[in-house]
C-alpha cells in the first residue's frame, strides 16, 4: 500500500516538474532571441569627470550631427560639443540665449537641423538651429509662463520632431508622451497624465526618452521603468512593443530583455538602438523590435556605464559611460 | 542492477540538460543586486544632514528626481544620491526641522517609497 502511494507520489512530482521544464523551454525559445550580428567594438573614448572644458559630470544626453558631436553634462549645467575625433568646440551654457539657471540637460535628440535639449530641473525642452555657426536657440517649451495649458512638462527626459516639425516630447514625471506644434500648442497625448500603465501599450512607466525616424515618421519611446520600447505612428497610434516576454514589464538580462531603458536612438537604416542600463549595454534592434545585437561595457563596480545613445549617418554608434563621465565611440564588427 | 544505474544516470542527465534553461531563466528574471551595497556607519554621514534610505533607486532619473524634490524644502542646502546604496544625504541650514511625514511626502513625491531615516541633523 506504501509502496503504491509513494509510486504515485513519484508520478505526480515527475509531471510537475515535466511541465516546469516544458514551460521553461517554451519561454527559452519563445522570447529569448539569438544574436544575429556581432556585437560593435569600441574603437574610441574621450572625457573623464571634472568641469573643465571636455570634462564631464553625468553625461546623460548624446547627439550626432555631421562632424559634431552634442553631450548633456548635466551636473555641469551645459551641453558640450565636440568633433567626431573627441576634440572639443565648445557648448552651450547657462545664460540669456542658452540654458536655464541649474539645468539639467537629459537625453539629446536632432531633428530636422535642430537640437532637442530635455531640461530636467527646469521642466523645459529648449530648441535650438544647428544651421549656421553655433547653436542658437529659438524656443522654450513647457514652461508654465509662456506655454498653453496641457503642454507643460514635468521634468522632461528627451525630445525631438516628426519630418513635418511637431514637436514629440517624453514628460517622465507625467507618465506621458506629448505631441506638439513647432509652436508649443499640444496635439495629442499618448498615455494619462500622472498615472502608470505597466501592460498594456499607450501607456507609460516613467518614460525617458523618444527617438523619431526620419523617413517616416515613426515614434519610439523608451518606456524607462517598464522595461520596454514602444512603437507609435506619427499621429500617436500605438503600434507595436517589445522588451521581455509581451512587452509587459518583465525584466531580465537576456536578449531583447531590458533593466531600465534610459534612452533611444534610431540608426541610418531605420534600426533602433536603445540602452539597457542596469544590464550596461546598448541593444540594437531592426525597426520592427527583432533583437540584432547588443554591446555595451561591463560595471567595474563604480555605478552605471552606458546611458544615453546616438548613431551617426554611417552608422558609427556613441554613447556615454556614466561611471567613466566618458564618450564613447563604437564601430560594427564588420568595418573594423 | 547494471540497468537500473543506467536508468538512474539516463534520468539524471536528462533532468540537468532540462533544468539548465530553467535556471538560467529564474537567474535572468531575479534583480541584480544593486541596492545591496552596505551603507556606512552612521557615524560617517555628515552632521548637517538628514539621511535616508529609499527603495527603488536605479538610475540618474531617480536620483535627479528626489533631488528636484528636497530643493523645493525649506532649508536645503543640496542634496547627494548614492544610486547603488539606496541612501540620499540632504545637508540643510542650522534649525531646519522636517517631520517624518515631511520626509516620507517628499520622497513619495518623487515616486519612491521611504525606507527609513538613518539619521536626522545633530548640529542646530
Amino acid at each position: 500500500m506504501l509502496r503504491r502511494l509513494a509510486k504515485s507520489i513519484g508520478w505526480i512530482a515527475a509531471a510537475a516538474v515535466g511541465l516546469g521544464i516544458t514551460l521553461a523551454l517554451i519561454v527559452w525559445i519563445a522570447f529569448i532571441p539569438s544574436r544575429k550580428e556581432p556585437p560593435y567594438t569600441l574603437t574610441a573614448t574621450w572625457g573623464g569627470p571634472g568641469n573643465a572644458p571636455g570634462q564631464l559630470n553625468d553625461p546623460n544626453g548624446i547627439a550626432v550631427r555631421g562632424n559634431r558631436v552634442y553631450v548633456a553634462d548635466s551636473r555641469n549645467h551645459r551641453v558640450q560639443i565636440f568633433d567626431r575625433q573627441g576634440n572639443y568646440q565648445g557648448q552651450i551654457a547657462v545664460g540669456t540665449d542658452g540654458l536655464k539657471p541649474s539645468a539639467r540637460p537629459m537625453n539629446l535628440n536632432i531633428a530636422g537641423g535642430k537640437l532637442y535639449v530635455a531640461d530636467y530641473w527646469n521642466d523645459v525642452v529648449q530648441v535650438y538651429s544647428l544651421d549656421g555657426g553655433a547653436p542658437t536657440l529659438i524656443e522654450t517649451l513647457g514652461s508654465k509662463a509662456s506655454s498653453p495649458k496641457g503642454a507643460h512638462f514635468r521634468s522632461p527626459g528627451g525630445a525631438s520632431a516628426l519630418p513635418n516639425g511637431d514637436i514629440v516630447v517624453a514628460d517622465f514625471y507625467n507618465q506621458r508622451v506629448q505631441i506638439l506644434t513647432p509652436q508649443g500648442q499640444l496635439i495629442h497625448q499618448i498615455g494619462k497624465t500622472g498615472h502608470k500603465a505597466y501592460i498594456s501599450g499607450g501607456g507609460f512607466n516613467y518614460p525617458t526618452d523618444v527617438a523619431v525616424n526620419s523617413s517616416n515618421g515613426t515614434i519610439y519611446v523608451a518606456d524607462g521603468y517598464n522595461d520596454r520600447i514602444q512603437e507609435f505612428t506619427p499621429e500617436g497610434r500605438f503600434i507595436r512593443k517589445w522588451g521581455g516576454p509581451f512587452g509587459m514589464n518583465i525584466k531580465g538580462s537576456f536578449n531583447g530583455w531590458f533593466r531600465t531603458v534610459t534612452s533611444v536612438a534610431v540608426g541610418p537604416q531605420g534600426n533602433v538602438f536603445a540602452v539597457d542600463e542596469e544590464n550596461y549595454r546598448v541593444q540594437k534592434f531592426t525597426p520592427q523590435g527583432r533583437f540584432l545585437t547588443a554591446f555595451g561595457t561591463p560595471s567595474k563596480g563604480a555605478g552605471y556605464t552606458e546611458e544615453a545613445v546616438a548613431v551617426a549617418a554611417d552608422g558609427t554608434v556613441y554613447t556615454t559611460n556614466l561611471s567613466t563621465n566618458q564618450v564613447q565611440v563604437w564601430k560594427p564588427a564588420r568595418s573594423r | 542492477m547494471c540497468k537500473r544505474i543506467q536508468k538512474i544516470l539516463i534520468s539524471l542527465t536528462t533532468a540537468l540538460v532540462l533544468v539548465i534553461p530553467l535556471t538560467a531563466t529564474v537567474i535572468a528574471m531575479v534583480p541584480t543586486a544593486q541596492a545591496a551595497t552596505e551603507t556606512p556607519a552612521k557615524g560617517n554621514y555628515p552632521p548637517d544632514a538628514y539621511v535616508i534610505r529609499v527603495d527603488g533607486l536605479a538610475c540618474p532619473y531617480c536620483a535627479y528626481g528626489i533631488e528636484k524634490e528636497f530643493s523645493t524644502l525649506d532649508g536645503t542646502r543640496s542634496t547627494d544620491v548614492n544610486i547603488e546604496q539606496g541612501v540620499v544625504v540632504v545637508h540643510v541650514k542650522p534649525g531646519t526641522d522636517w517631520s517624518a511625514q515631511t520626509i516620507k511626502q517628499t520622497v513619495n513625491d518623487a515616486g519612491f517609497t521611504l525606507k527609513r531615516v538613518v539619521q536626522r541633523p545633530q548640529v542646530h
